[in-house]
């Protein structure tokens, strides 16, 4: 792709989703680069709050109060964007939800708000940022998931709306690039991350939700969205677990199966910690309590780097430096004759 | 999967989408092979003529016009052929439909009506299926899928995204209920591009009528997988090679598949012919002039395939495959033993 991104000082970026996790942390790292921002989410306090403490740093920021699955709600963020900045360079389609349970236990209405969220959310968000940014490009980014490249136990729905949202994102690049539009349509797909999905995700397991361990940094997840802002990408996977499941999915699907089903019923589950049957969630309304977190802090060890990352945000030359040096190393250890006795026997 | 599936001659079945395509040709051919079936569609005249040919053949059927996007018509289904026959063996969840443009020319309210029957579809008639077969003696689940499950296309990128979620649901469905050890099989079908009324049903926001890239496989190889899905546990099944290539290439080299769709597929997906200012199609409603048909029929510039070599050594994969490998594996070792070089060596 030889598409034209600014750098990050002079962009003004859309970030659905931002009152929470992934998208707070992208909003912070995004307003310490300079950039100016349109924030949206559900909650207006949350925003209030948020747009407060940006304007004490003094970030130009505006926020708009909306719900992604509302196509109407959409439109407004792209409207008061244009209004009061006159363009947009990046706009994140971050914004999702969960709910745990097997798809016997799941209310049928639970399912639909799910895939109104995370799917016709991303649908909506692009739509509207093609409409508006066309012209003058930029990047759109999608947040999918490894769960949109392979699917879970427990999660089934949320790895369905991530599959269309894979599908949709590749679909509309395909076009755009042949429209030679100016515009790189990037997916990330983060494995777990340490954010509050588990605890704003509706519940029906006998057990707290949690996340499949390696758990890794939203901070990760927040540089590779802005990586994504500057520099044209197709995929970026956050955390080699995400690569991990992909490559499993494709060449491996049974043994997998058989690996989800020994482990993850129980990974996805805090077994010490019961469901409180007064639990509250934010699949149909925000919750306040539970607002303006970036982290979750599960009781699990988080990985705040990610070589696989790492490797992956470098340029073509760098890569190739990597992995021809890689090669060459184990050429030359082949070569050498103890080795290579060692590698006959 | 060690759960046992009753042959054909035994079994109750339901398929969705029944009068046309894929749905009509499994119809017909189940029936010819014994099985009692419950037809459904959204079309009532269409079942009516569909039951009374195959009840001329002395097949039991009961039909249900029913619009699978929409649960309670579905529960209708589940509780007919439970009135009809007392039990399910086998639901096919087939019925689908597609719009052709690009994402930003397609109506949301077009966008939304594509994945309520193609995804919420396949949710409904599973959730439905499990409710009645899970504790009756088990039996098959059948989702119809697509070569597009696996990796998307442009100018059908709705059709693609329901696909895939299709696939995301039906692998999370059967890994739930193998875990609780239920005696079902949950089997995905991904079809390559096959001779139906696939692109004459379709919404078309092209200039051209809808064409399918090819090759082009025949229907029959569909419905033959599905009944062989039917009979004995599969976790999925590519019908065609071509869909188990579009499958490899999209994981091993996505970027270079996106390059080679740009190349082919904005021309191979649209024929010749101007699409009609008064063009009808059945997102929304059946088209009742098009149905009953298994086949569109292809122009002499594309070709159908009649028989799969791939589809044919997959269904059979639990014994060829080990013995192929077996075989190959004891060919190497016997040339390797015969080299003088490595003879030493080992």
């Amino acid at each position: 792709m030889s598409v034209k991104l600014k750098k990050l000082n002079e962009q003004v970026m859309v970030l659905t989703g931002a009152t929470s996790g992934i998208g707070l942390v992208t909003a912070r790292a995004a307003a310490e680069a300079g950039v100016k921002l349109v924030l949206a989410a559900r909650d207006a306090d949350a925003l209030d709050t948020l747009a407060h403490e940006m304007r004490q740093r003094g970030v130009d920021a505006v926020t708009v109060a909306a719900d992604v699955g509302k196509p109407e709600d959409v439109e407004r963020i792209g409207q008061t964007a244009i209004e009061r900045f006159g363009r947009i360079d990046t706009w994140v389609n971050n914004a999702g939800i969960g709910v745990y349970g097997t798809q016997e236990q799941t209310a049928l209405e639970d399912m639909q708000r799910v895939m109104q969220t995370n799917f016709w959310g991303v649908v909506h968000g692009c739509l509207t940022a093609v409409k508006l940014m066309k012209n003058r490009g930029g990047a759109i980014i999608n947040v999918g998931s490894e769960a949109g490249e392979r699917s879970v136990p427990l999660m089934g729905t949320y790895a369905a709306s991530k599959h269309a949202v894979k599908a949709f994102t590749e679909s509309l690049r395909m076009e755009l690039e042949k429209d030679k539009a100016p515009i790189s349509l990037t997916l990330v797909k983060p494995a777990s991350i340490d954010t509050p999905f588990p605890a704003h995700a509706k519940n029906y397991m006998e057990h707290e939700p949690d996340l499949p361990a390696p758990i890794y940094a939203p901070e990760l997840v927040a540089k590779t969205i802005l990586h994504a802002a500057t520099t044209p990408e197709r995929d970026l996977f956050v955390g080699g677990r995400a690569k991990l499941m992909s490559v499993m999915g494709a060449v491996l699907p049974r043994p997998l199966d058989g690996l989800m089903k020994a482990m993850v019923f129980r990974q996805q589950q805090q077994m010490d910690v019961p469901n409180n049957p007064d639990r509250k969630d934010a699949l149909y309304a925000p919750d306040p309590a539970r607002e303006l977190r970036q982290r979750n802090h599960l009781p699990h060890k988080t990985t705040e780097r990610s070589l696989y990352q790492a490797y992956q945000l470098r340029s073509t030359p760098v890569k190739t430096v990597i992995v021809g040096g890689a090669l060459l190393a184990a050429w030359s250890l082949m070569r050498r004759p103890t080795q290579r006795n060692v590698w006959y026997a | 999967m060690s759960v046992q599936l009753r042959k054909i001659d035994e079994q109750v079945m339901v398929i969705t989408g029944a009068t046309s395509g894929i749905g009509l040709t499994t119809a017909r051919m189940a029936a010819e092979q014994g099985a009692k079936l419950i037809l459904a569609a959204r079309n009532g005249e269409a079942l009516d003529a569909l039951a009374s040919e195959l009840r001329r053949k002395g097949c039991k059927v009961a039909t249900v016009i029913a619009d699978v996007g929409n649960m309670a018509d579905v529960e209708r289904i589940g509780s007919t052929a439970m009135e009809r026959f007392g039990r399910i063996d086998t639901w096919v969840n087939n019925a689908g439909i597609s719009i052709f443009g690009r994402n930003e020319d397609v109506a949301l309210e077009d966008m939304q009506r594509l994945f309520q029957t193609n995804y919420w579809g396949v949710v409904h008639g599973s959730l439905e299926a499990v409710k009645h077969m899970k504790t009756r003696g088990g039996g098959a689940i059948i989702n119809l899928g697509s070569e597009l499950s696996d990796r998307s296309v442009p100018l059908q990128g709705l059709y693609a995204a329901s696909k895939h979620a299709v696939k995301a649901f039906t692998d999370a469905l059967r890994m739930e209920l193998e875990k609780e050890g239920a005696p079902m099989t949950v089997t995905l079908i991904k079809p390559a591009a096959i001779d139906t009324m696939f692109t004459v049903h379709a919404k078309n926001y092209m200039e051209k009528e809808p064409a399918l890239p090819p090759p082009i496989y025949a229907p029959e190889i569909v419905a033959k997988a599905i009944l062989y899905a039917a009979q004995h546990p599969k976790r999925d099944v590519f019908v065609g090679g071509a869909s188990k290539a579009i499958s490899s290439g999209a994981f091993a080299m996505p970027r270079v598949l996106d390059k080679f769709m740009n190349a082919s597929m904005f021309d191979q997906q649209q024929s010749n012919v101007p699409s009609s200012p008064n063009r009808r199609d059945a997102l929304h409603k059946p088209d009742p002039r098009n149905e009953l048909r298994q086949r569109q029929g292809m122009d002499d510039e594309h070709h159908v395939a009649e028989s799969s070599a791939y589809t044919a050594v997959a269904l059979r994969s639990e014994k060829i495959v080990p013995a192929l490998l077996g075989a190959g594996a004891l060919f190497a070792v016997w040339k390797l033993a015969r080299r003088p070089g490595l003879r030493s060596a080992f």
